[in-house]
């Protein structure tokens, strides 16, 4: 007997169809959990820890994202998330959109040449990598618009680089909350393969 | 023998697309594409905005109580010696405010810091620290409009409402790179632009070489062009200095709330000083 299996190839763009119930609660999960990663960022975190200038969980979601789902699959969900952040905060595209599409490459293109497990020593390579991204948006953040070409100009010649204890303590920060992300995300992941699969093998 | 993938079909090629399509969202700036979707976030984030910014203050002050343990003596020193001097200072303001009232009716007169309060929560705070703005769950229900003035503590002006959605509202603080008021010194020597330094101070500039201003003087809301209240306290003026083509003075405000750590605001819905 055969049985009629649809597989789900890592690294290959899989997006389980909307039309489908399930599919149809995977979209409304991961619409939910990208809702609640920018409330958590605009709300709690950058009330908990006004000074980072950056976008920490975000950023650190993409990596993670990056690492479980690979590269295509995790731009589905990066520039949604980012479109999200920037239509809550700015309300036009910015910066931060075009550098979490070069971060989530930047991963995958590190995670194919490292080849290794995502855990133990690995983990802490890449909560070290996710941090050093985080000081590079925030050293690259003055010298880019934000809104607008106008403010280009404005923006590179007097825009402030963050102070050195600022850069320290989100590097710490990223580095600490890498590993949280990681496991939540992970956990996330493994649920929705799991619906989606669940309407395959027609589980009861 | 390995297999060959089109240039189409690899990850660069992908990424290229997606950044490209970025890039030219970011270099025209086409407002309608995230316009809707900004409201629907705005209703739909609103109620639990409220509660996950109120977790993220109470952990902050709880960091912030265990942290600052060690200055409890040292500044509850300072302010018993506050506290006398204000008590001392209030009494005699007390006497002054009832002859100035007494006056003003008998001058006919508008009684003065008449505002029409509508207190409000933060809810949100802008995420890069430059763009320096706050949500507050306060909106177009509440009969917020665009422009109302927002202080704390009485009389101190901490920006303007930018943005009004349905139960929720974008304010844009005095150090927003796009804020400018019109400013003048207490002593009514001084008057010019206040506006923002790129998230990070406020400054007062654009004032004639004749005016006479100097560190330490009051700074507060002119009341020109019928926006804002007069007399809404600013800050306080620190290092002055020429402005780069030597025309006009400029000086850095010190305002007298940390903006990052504000809480709860005050909109001011009417006013009796327009």
């Amino acid at each position: 007997m055969s049985l009629s299996l649809k597989t789900v190839q890592k690294n290959e763009v899989e997006v389980y169809p909307i039309k489908t119930k399930s599919g149809m609660k995977v979209f409304f999960l991961r619409v939910s959990l990208m809702l609640i990663f920018v409330i958590l960022q605009l709300s709690f975190f950058d009330i908990l820890f006004p000074w980072p200038q950056a976008p920490v969980l975000l950023l650190v979601a993409v990596v993670v994202w990056t690492l479980v789902l690979g590269f295509p699959r995790s731009l589905y969900l990066t520039v949604p998330l980012t479109l999200f952040l920037d239509s809550a905060s700015y309300g036009a595209v910015s910066w931060v959109s075009l550098y979490a599409v070069l971060l989530a490459y930047g991963t995958s293109f590190l995670s194919r040449r490292l080849l290794i497990e995502h855990r133990g020593l690995s983990l802490a390579l890449y909560a070290f990598f996710t941090a050093a991204s985080i000081f590079a948006y925030q050293s690259l953040t003055p010298f880019v618009s934000r809104s607008s070409i106008g403010a280009l100009v404005k923006d590179a010649t007097s825009s402030p680089f963050p102070s050195w204890s600022i850069v320290f303590f989100t590097f710490l920060f990223s580095c600490f909350l890498f590993p949280l992300v990681y496991f939540i995300l992970k956990r996330f992941e493994n649920h929705i393969e799991f619906i989606a699969q669940k309407q395959f093998l027609n589980v009861r | 023998m390995a297999l060959r993938r089109k240039f189409t079909q690899t990850k660069f090629f992908r990424a290229l697309v997606v950044l490209g399509l970025l890039g030219a969202c970011l270099f025209f700036q086409p407002r309608f594409i995230l316009e809707p979707l900004r409201s629907v976030i705005a209703v739909i984030s609103s109620p639990v905005e409220g509660i996950v910014s109120a977790l993220g203050f109470e952990v902050r002050d709880a960091f912030h109580f265990f942290s600052s343990i060690g200055e409890l003596k040292t500044e509850n020193e300072r302010l018993q010696k506050d506290n006398i001097r204000l008590s001392s200072e209030n009494s005699k303001w007390e006497s002054v405010s009832g002859e100035n009232e007494e006056l003003r009716k008998q001058l006919g007169l508008l009684p003065q810091q008449k505002h029409d309060l509508l207190s409000a929560e933060v809810v949100g705070r802008d995420a890069s620290g430059i763009g320096n703005w706050i949500t507050i769950n306060r909106g177009a229900l509440d009969d917020i409009r665009q422009g109302m003035p927002v202080i704390v503590n009485g009389e101190v002006l901490v920006g303007r409402v930018s943005e009004v959605f349905a139960s929720s509202s974008r304010i844009m603080l005095l150090s927003h790179p796009e804020s400018q008021i019109s400013g003048i010194t207490t002593t009514g020597e001084a008057q010019g632009i206040v506006r923002g330094e790129h998230g990070l101070g406020i400054l007062f500039d654009m004032v004639l070489q004749a005016d006479s201003l100097r560190a330490g003087d009051r700074l507060v809301t002119s009341g020109l062009g019928g926006e804002l209240p007069k007399n809404l306290f600013v800050g306080t003026l620190q290092e002055v200095r020429l402005s780069d083509d030597h025309l006009y003075q400029r000086a850095s405000v010190v305002p007298p709330v940390r903006y990052e750590s504000l809480r709860y605001v005050f909109i001011i819905k009417n006013s009796a000083e327009k």
